[in-house]
């Protein structure tokens, strides 16, 4: 067996092995700054085992994936850190009742058209309305108007638009808006229609 | 990007965030000081449970994307434009979700001779779908909502882009409301 099947087989028995124990024995005693949902930390793991895999089969892509990822830390740090800042005003700030009659689970199709609405004029970077999202769901949104936040994300937003009329033009960003605010609804509705809660 | 444009922000766009982020605690700390320190202290906390997952997800998510490239699964795909739409859908919904680093590769495509309603779908899908947001999903909102997401979000895509396919390929929109080239290529062809 070469090298590299050897590091490969080692990892994913790793990886294997430790998805097993956050899964298994140590749900629930995992401390709570590296997160409560067992996905994540079989993220972790699998993070933690696939760099030294690549640095050794692949230095050049693992490499590059780090310079990249750091580059993103330290660009959006700031921006992160004040989403974050804004999630906790949200749960703090947005009335529970306001939240519940216009994205709560009994608000039906009007969570969708909220949800996709507000949603549209959020931020594309998932790391910066993810934790805004996150903030109106603790605050008392229900699901469909989670996902209504959620398809419609980035959908209008500046940096979007402005995306559109520097590669397109303005028809072909009215286009893509048209086509993508649609999108949203559509998958709104469809969460709708089948019910999950 | 220099020290005070990773603070103040590069662009605009970055700097709403900010500006939100100090109006909304000035504006609270005025008002009623009480919440305002309750709102910080929730951000701390959400920034304490948060960061480490974040952080996990970006390293990820750059070895997927590094991986995982429009070319390496663009070459699964036929040629018929139905096969093109379908492949156009699935490229696009691997790009990131910046649009300055997906438009120019989705151009690419375009410049490289993608049809009209591929390139659409894959604006569609590269604004919608956003499979690279997988990591930062799960580790903010958590893996049920993720996987609704993604799933539901692929599935309306692929509703609306044939839809929009069919009425561009089989309707008079094709002539009436497009002049294709003119609207493809942008610039150069409105000079």
């Amino acid at each position: 067996m070469n090298r590299k099947n050897l590091t490969g087989f080692l990892c994913v028995a790793a990886i294997l092995i430790g998805a097993w124990l956050v899964i298994g024995p140590l749900r629930g005693k995992i401390p709570s700054l590296l997160g409560t949902n067992p996905a994540v930390h079989v993220m972790m793991i699998l993070t933690i085992f696939l760099y030294p895999y690549l640095f050794i089969t692949k230095p050049e892509l693992a490499k590059k994936s780090a310079r990249d990822s750091l580059k993103i830390l330290s660009d959006f740090a700031v921006y992160i850190v004040a989403a974050l800042f804004i999630a906790g005003a949200v749960i703090n700030l947005l009335p529970s009742e306001t939240i519940a009659a216009y994205l709560g689970e009994k608000a039906g199709i009007i969570a969708v058209l909220v949800g996709v609405g507000i949603g549209c004029i959020l931020p594309a970077c998932p790391f910066l309305s993810y934790p805004i999202i996150m903030g109106v769901y603790a605050a008392g949104a229900g699901l469909l108007g989670v996902m209504g936040l959620l398809f419609g994300s980035g959908t209008a937003f500046a940096c979007v638009l402005t995306g559109d009329i520097t590669f397109f033009n303005s028809k072909m960003m009215g286009l893509r808006v048209l086509l993508t605010v649609s999108t949203a609804l559509v998958a709104g509705l469809l969460v709708w229609f089948a019910g999950i809660t | 990007m220099g020290y005070m444009e990773k603070i103040i922000g590069k662009t605009w766009t970055h700097r709403a965030v900010l500006i939100a982020a100090i109006g909304i605690y000035l504006g609270t700390l005025i008002v009623n000081p009480a919440v305002a320190k309750s709102s910080a202290e929730t951000g701390l906390q959400e920034m304490r449970k948060l960061i480490i997952p974040i952080v996990t997800a970006m390293f990820l998510g750059c070895i997927v994307k590094n991986l995982v490239t429009p070319k390496f699964v663009s070459k699964f795909f036929g040629t018929s434009e139905r096969k093109e739409v379908l492949a156009a859908g699935v490229v696009g919904s691997i790009l990131p979700p910046c649009p300055y680093t997906a438009y120019p590769v989705i151009k690419g495509f375009k410049d490289g001779g993608m049809r009209f309603s591929a390139l659409m779908m894959m604006l569609i899908t590269a604004t919608v779908v956003e499979v690279p947001q997988f990591f930062a999903g799960i580790a903010i909102l958590g893996t049920k909502i993720e996987a609704i997401r993604i799933s539901f979000a692929f599935l309306a895509s692929i509703i609306v882009g044939y839809l929009f396919f069919l009425l561009y390929t089989h309707l008079p929109i094709k002539k009436s409301m497009v002049k294709n080239e003119a609207l493809v290529s942008g610039r150069k062809s409105t000079r």
